[in-house]
């Protein structure tokens, strides 16, 4: 209902808009200069510069070019000095009141920092973390497996872009001599720097890490064995 | 004042003016751009135009607004005053350029009309009362569009042609313009960056305004407070003879009315006080080659009959002069438009002091002190722009990496999955588990229904890669190539159970989130999550683990079943409970149930 109300209210602005663009043609070579004479011999710079207000104004200016009005002619200035000052600070006095409590409100009903909150817990790691000596030279990672009562997980952070191909870590129950073997699950891939928590799915069987190139050879970069 | 309208009336001032706006903004991109991708390299390109177009554009409107106060105080800030157009179609250009790549990011390419999308992407928190999901979008198209009235009608012709009374009540909307774009800025970008920098810097400059103005408005209001003591024969005393400065203006007050006094060659002359161009104050300006010139725009009138000189034809009202003794009196009300006056002599030492400096702004040159003090406020100024924008954006939230190969087509192959989320499966090796590959669509959209009832199938296709943080998105963004290699297998994608759990996170789609935008999250890309969330996006829970990495649990029905969630709580937090399963190392929440937390 609102989308369609949206809708025809911005075909109505497109259809108005081509009206405009049709209108600003006469209006700018023609009628501009009867309406005004410095128009006259404006520039097609001058042109340019009014053609968006016209498109905007152009049922303002019709009306002004049927009843064959010039310029308002004003023997006293429109506006009172006077009450135009007190106008610009009647404006700031209301922005001044108005506007702070809508902003002190905004940012006082903004949700809790998301960073701060810890919820991935549904088993909570309650276990000594292990280092998982990775080779700097072979792959620039840093990895981290706790174990808990019931699950295991792996961090890793990775400290610098490891290029394409990526890196995919799997792990597998047992070991095979050239690296992962049928069992083995995968992870998750890597990138580029990031810091990263993958779930082991068992959580005191032993059981191999392997990292490996994922596009071309599949060549296995590197395998760790976790006790 | 010219006989035919030109597009910008060229001086050498407007082009200094125009090079100091130019330079300045330069200076603020570099800054921005150094510090933006220096700190956070993950930082989109079209992020970075966002922000900066939006920071920039704050900043002049600042400028902006506190240029006509600050030049009611101090008469030497006229030069900027006088070419503060430009300043305004710069800021409205670069709100432009916000908006539009906004639009575009956030709200193009999806199931609904940009347009539309921008106004009712989640159009029920109009009317929630929950100020902070408030669609912030709204206040800032609002903005822009007085913005762009202001910016199309800020040339003489629409003054002259539409009345100084429809002209100025259209300007004076800037200030509503500021007040929509500070909502704009508290209830969309402020909801996201945590930084108390941002709203220190914006009530700050706030306060400046409000200072300003209600300086300005205060000694303007002393001015029109004061009375001229009434005599015979409807004339006011208004001043002494003393108080008059050869061929420099003075404003006194006549029955309510500001009228502007001069002083040229020993007599005294009265006019209104108001330019008939922009309603400046004459009686602040000065008499230059014969004629009293405006302060505000250099427009010029005689000071016998208050007509401009041929071939113009504005003409200031005169007002009838006594001298009695060593006082000045006016006539209460003013003599009809062109009458001639040859002023009135008065006593005394009359003769022009040498010239004080005057700012025209249609000459070539600038008075030299005036041009100090002009380059004295632009550095000045310059300096804390560049301060404001370099701690904008060193204190931008962080932004995390993501990968996505815009541009880059891959051929995939793999097992296909439709449930519980479409994936490919790409064998590794020798192992049963592969690595996995949710499938989107091109633009906001999930994937292409080429493959409906495709499960189990091997299959081939070439997309573009998405990734992040272990896990790998294919958009397919050409389904033309889509293929089917061989037949269904009656394998299932490996899943190991991990238990109950209920977490509590942000609702995010996960297209975005794993590599398309950067940001992807919070109250600015909720449009976006919106459109692409109701394309077909596969949604995910944005859960913290106790390092505080981000961790998407993919969202799924459970048994099996369609998740039944309402798009429109993308980006806002969400306690849900559900079966957590790992689907090949890709979490997968089955949802039970759920409930709104902000």
């Amino acid at each position: 209902m609102t989308e369609t109300i949206v809708y025809r209210m911005g075909v109505a602005a497109v259809i108005y808009v081509a009206v405009g663009i049709v209108f600003s043609v006469p209006f700018l070579r023609l009628w501009a200069g009867k309406m005004d004479p410095l128009a006259d011999a404006g520039s097609w710079g001058f042109r340019l510069a009014v053609l968006p207000a016209t498109v905007a104004l152009w049922p303002i200016l019709l009306l002004k070019v049927c009843r064959r009005s010039g310029p308002p002619i004003d023997v006293e200035w429109p506006i009172h000095p006077a009450s135009q000052r007190r106008l610009h600070g009647m404006a700031f006095i209301i922005i001044a009141i108005v506007l702070p409590p809508i902003c002190g409100a905004a940012l006082w009903s903004r949700s809790d920092n998301p960073e701060s909150r810890v919820n991935f817990s549904p088993s909570p790691v309650a276990g000594a973390a292990t280092i998982v000596r990775i080779d700097a030279s072979k792959l620039p990672i840093h990895a981290e497996v706790s174990t808990g009562p019931e699950r295991r997980e792996l961090k890793m952070e990775v400290s610098q872009a490891l290029g394409d191909p990526v890196v995919a870590v799997y792990w597998s129950p047992t070991a095979a001599p050239d690296g992962i073997g049928q069992d083995a699950v995968f992870l998750g891939s890597v990138w580029g720097p990031a810091r990263l928590a993958f779930l082991l799915p068992q959580s005191d069987a032993p059981g191999v890490l392997t990292f490996i190139a994922l596009a071309g050879d599949q060549r296995v970069l590197e395998t760790l064995s976790l006790k | 004042m010219s006989l035919a309208y030109r597009a910008v009336g060229w001086n050498r001032q407007k082009r200094l003016y125009d090079f100091g706006i130019a330079g300045a903004l330069l200076l603020g991109l570099a800054i921005d751009a150094a510090i933006t991708f220096l700190l956070r390299p993950a930082t989109t390109a079209e992020t970075f135009v966002i922000r900066f177009t939006s920071i920039s554009a704050l900043l002049l409107l600042h400028v902006i607004l506190a240029i006509g106060p600050l030049a009611r105080l101090d008469r030497r800030f006229l030069p900027l005053l006088h070419n503060r157009r430009h300043l305004g179609v710069t800021m409205f250009l670069l709100a432009a350029i916000h908006g539009i790549f906004a639009i575009i990011q956030f709200h193009a390419g999806g199931n609904a009309n940009p347009f539309v999308s921008v106004l009712t992407a989640y159009r029920h928190d109009y009317l929630s009362g929950n100020l902070a999901q408030f669609p912030f979008e709204a206040p800032g198209m609002l903005a822009l569009a007085i913005l762009f009235l202001m910016a199309a009608t800020s040339h003489d012709f629409w003054l002259k042609n539409l009345g100084p009374s429809v002209w100025k009540t259209l300007h004076m909307l800037v200030y509503a313009a500021y007040a929509l774009i500070l909502a704009h800025v508290f209830l969309g970008a402020l909801q996201s960056e945590r930084s108390p920098v941002y709203p220190v810097l914006l009530g700050l400059g706030f306060l400046a305004l409000v200072a300003l103005h209600l300086t300005a408005f205060a000694k303007e209001r002393g001015l029109d407070r004061q009375r001229a003591s009434a005599a015979a024969d409807g004339f006011l005393r208004v001043a002494r003879c003393g108080d008059l400065e050869p061929d420099c203006g003075k404003v006194v007050m006549a029955d309510g009315e500001r009228v502007a006094l001069f002083l040229r060659e020993g007599k005294v002359f009265a006019l209104s006080n108001v330019c008939r161009h922009q309603g400046g104050p004459l009686g602040e300006g000065r008499i230059v080659n014969g004629c009293l010139t405006c302060p505000w725009h250099g427009y010029q009138y005689r000071v016998e009959d208050g007509c401009s000189p041929p071939p113009f034809t504005e003409v200031a009202p005169t007002y009838a002069v006594r001298v009695i003794g060593n006082d000045i009196y006016v006539s209460a009300r003013p003599l009809p438009p062109g009458t001639q006056s040859d002023g009135v002599p008065v006593h005394g030492n009359h003769q022009a002091a040498p010239a004080s400096e005057f700012y025209i702004g249609w000459q070539s040159k600038t008075p030299n002190g005036l041009r100090r003090h002009t380059r004295i406020a632009f550095v000045s100024l310059l300096a804390l722009l560049s301060v404001v924008w370099c701690g904008a954006a060193w204190f931008q939230a962080p932004v995390d990496a993501g990968v996505f190969e815009f541009g880059v087509e891959r051929t995939f192959e793999g097992t296909l999955y439709e449930r519980p989320l479409p994936f490919l499966q790409v064998a590794a090796r020798r192992s049963t588990s592969g690595m996995n590959f949710l499938l989107v669509g091109a633009g906001k959209f999930g994937a292409p229904d080429v493959i409906h009832g495709r499960n189990g199938q091997r299959v081939r296709f070439r997309g573009t890669l998405i990734a992040r943080n272990g896990v790998a998105m294919i958009e397919m963004n050409r389904p033309d190539s889509f293929e089917v290699i061989g037949p269904a297998s009656t394998e299932t994608l490996p899943v190991v159970q991990l238990g109950e759990g209920t977490f509590t996170g942000e609702l995010v789609d996960t297209k975005c989130f794993f590599g398309v935008m950067r940001p992807a999250t919070g109250k600015v890309h909720r449009g976006c999550a919106i459109r692409c969330l109701s394309g077909g996006a596969p949604p995910g829970l944005l859960v913290r683990d106790e390092a505080g990495n981000g961790v998407v649990l993919l969202l799924a029905g459970p048994n099996g079943k369609k998740l039944d969630l309402d798009v429109e709580l993308a980006a806002r937090e969400l306690e849900v409970r559900g079966e957590l399963e790992l689907h090949s190392g890709t979490p997968v929440l089955r949802v039970r149930s759920w409930q709104l937390r902000n």
